[in-house]
């Protein structure tokens, strides 16, 4: 455990009234300084609107966040610039979050521009030594990004986040639609950049492997809450949760798997199956009890750091 | 002997840029569930697509033999291709909210297949879609069928789809990719689903797919793919704990789940080559940790290296060093 939070959030809500959807019920979240924190769950579990809310582009409806013991809410301009220097994104699909229209010269060079104030020359070298620091070759500065494959515009996209020199990277999906190949150099590229730049991560993804490949701590979300938290070793190896032992179950392997037996799931993620007072997992757990319906799940902390929600206990 | 379901003998699909694939063998039968794996632009989809004729412009198909269900897909006419699709062979895409149409509730696309394959009349074509949409486990297929694709998850329409597949009682079902879109655990019941489905009907599977976990454990055989060309082909189990291929072998230790959390992950290093780039000799020896000068020279052919199991490389890995 790192001492300092970086970044911490505290009872996130979020609602979307028009679609009638509470994307985050209530999330806890703090990122040490040099700490890398992995967010899993499933499509619509509230996770890419949780890196929305920590980034300051989407307001929490309540709730709030913290950057080094700051509120989002309190900053002044130049705190609120320097917040938005130090926390950066890489998204999923670069190809749709890189401008088609830039030179990768000009979209690495952009937030250099805006942040440092780099003059001219300075600037091109900067983004000459950003290339390399990413291990992609000189010459792609002048191309467009329909120019680069899957992996180098992803290289581009992280050069474009560590342009500004941030503390802390949020990767929505980074590696998700990269070759297994490709998948390989890229965490690899991550992981140094952490060693080298003492950066902070919140890795978002729904593969478990990746998640526990790359994280000191891990939280699970389902339906907008975090049903289980820990250090990624020890939700992995003693997972609590009944939803953590099915996702953990679900990866496809052939040979010699610690959870040999399968954990089916019923039916699919339903906001509709929501209750006020009972576990938001009820309706599709394998293990649920009539009171799960109406009982709210109570915490349980089975070790230092690691709690879940669950009226069953682990074992 | 009975013919094998597909047969298909030196494929090769040219475009002006160069051969996408490049001469390939492939044989599944009846019943059988075959895997074809590869990074993008490896020619696994065009492969797939060239059972059903559907190679788009301006690809050209070569091939000694190309025969699915009976039919010769080289001599084929067009009116004996759409037989072919979505009767013999059903394709299932990667996107099924993408392969189904947006505006036309989705009880009258199953529908549709069983009225155009089945011969149905309208009526009996809507009882069976919801039949059908009632194995592939929708629940209350007969309300389900009266809504529109966007008013279902991405799950229950890729069981929309494979409902649509099974309309035409195929002897080939072509999985692209079929789970990528969806959610681990949704992945889960739709790979379980085709599995029942292929017990129930004898019904054959080419599953392609880039991740490698998934095809082993839910194919019999698999055959990997670089560049055009098919680089090993063993039993699934076998592939997977003892590749003959660094290529194979590299694609296994890329995955994290190979390592310890932490350890740095084994890269293939640069990307595979676009198909007027291709070096000579073998064309993974860029990229190949063990490539030795005869490498540059001699391209290496596809042969039988142990029971069953097939590979195209000078220097096989060693079976028991390299699990």
């Amino acid at each position: 455990m790192s001492s300092r939070a970086l970044l911490a959030a505290v009872d996130l809500t979020r609602r979307f009234d028009r679609q009638g959807v509470e994307a985050l019920r209530g999330v806890t979240l703090r990122v040490g300084e040099g700490e890398t924190v992995g967010i899993v769950g499933e499509s619509g579990c509230g996770k890419s609107t949780l890196a929305k809310v920590i980034t300051g582009l989407v307001p929490p409806s309540t709730g709030h966040v913290e950057f080094r013991g700051v509120p989002l809410l309190r900053m002044d301009r130049p705190q609120r610039r320097e917040f938005r220097r130090q926390v950066q994104l890489v998204f999923q699909n670069p190809g749709a979050s890189l401008n088609p229209r830039h030179r990768v010269a000009d979209l690495v060079g952009e937030g250099l521009r805006i942040h440092r104030r780099v003059g001219e020359r300075a600037l091109a070298a900067e983004v000459d030594r950003l290339l390399r620091e990413v291990s992609l070759p000189g010459e792609v500065r002048d191309a467009y990004p329909h120019e680069l494959s899957g992996g180098e515009r992803q290289r581009v996209a992280i050069a474009r986040a560590l342009a500004v020199e941030p503390q802390l990277l949020i990767c929505d999906e980074a590696v998700s639609s990269l070759d297994l190949s490709v998948q390989a150099q890229i965490l690899n590229l991550l992981w140094d950049l952490k060693e080298q730049r003492r950066l902070s991560y919140v890795f978002i993804s729904h593969d478990l492997s990746v998640i526990r490949h790359l994280s000191d701590r891990v939280l699970v979300m389902y339906l907008g809450k975090v049903v289980e938290a820990g250090p990624a070793a020890r939700v992995f190896e003693n997972p609590g949760h009944p939803y953590t032992r099915a996702l953990l179950s679900s990866i496809p392997e052939v040979a010699g798997s610690a959870f040999s037996r399968r954990i089916e799931l019923l039916g699919e993620v339903s906001s509709s199956s929501l209750s006020d007072s009972g576990c938001g997992f009820a309706a599709r757990c394998p293990v649920r009890e009539d009171r799960c319906h109406t009982d709210p799940p109570p915490r349980q902390s089975p070790a230092e750091g690691h709690d879940f929600d669950c009226i069953h206990s682990s074992s | 002997m009975k013919p094998p379901l597909v047969d298909v003998r030196e494929l090769a699909i040219a475009f002006p840029a160069g051969n996408a694939v490049d001469g390939i063998d492939l044989h599944i039968e009846q019943g059988e569930a075959v895997g074809l794996v590869g990074e993008s632009g490896c020619g696994k989809t065009l492969t797939a697509l060239s059972l059903l004729g559907l190679v788009p412009e301006p690809g050209r198909v070569r091939a000694q033999r190309l025969r699915v269900a009976g039919c010769d897909l080289l001599a084929a006419t067009e009116r004996d291709l759409h037989q072919v699709r979505g009767g013999q062979v059903a394709m299932v895409f990667q996107d099924p909210v993408a392969a189904l149409n947006p505006v036309i509730p989705v009880g009258h696309q199953v529908a549709e297949v069983l009225q155009l394959h089945g011969g149905m009349d309208r009526h009996s074509a809507r009882r069976e879609a919801i039949a059908t949409l009632g194995r592939v486990g929708l629940s209350d297929p007969e309300r389900q069928s009266r809504a529109y694709p966007s008013e279902l998850s991405g799950g229950m329409c890729q069981r929309v789809v494979i409902a649509q597949a099974l309309a035409g009682t195929p002897q080939l079902l072509v999985a692209d990719e079929p789970t990528t879109a969806l959610d681990v655990t949704i992945q889960k019941q739709i790979l379980d689903l085709l599995a029942e489905l292929r017990a129930e009907t004898q019904l054959a599977t080419l599953m392609i797919s880039h991740d490698l976990n998934l095809v082993a454990s839910h194919t019999e055989r698999v055959l990997v793919m670089d560049q055009g060309l098919v680089v090993e082909s063993a039993a699934s189990e076998k592939l997977f704990t003892s590749p003959c291929h660094p290529y194979t072998s590299g694609l296994l230790d890329c995955l994290p789940s190979r390592h310890r959390p932490g350890e740095r992950l084994t890269e293939i290093p640069a990307a595979p080559r676009r198909p007027q780039q291709r070096p000579s000799g073998c064309r993974f020896r860029e990229r190949c940790p063990h490539a030795k000068e005869r490498c540059t020279s001699e391209e290496p052919v596809l042969r039988e290296l142990g029971k069953g199991h097939w590979g195209a490389c000078h220097f096989p890995l060693d079976r028991e060093s390299s699990s």
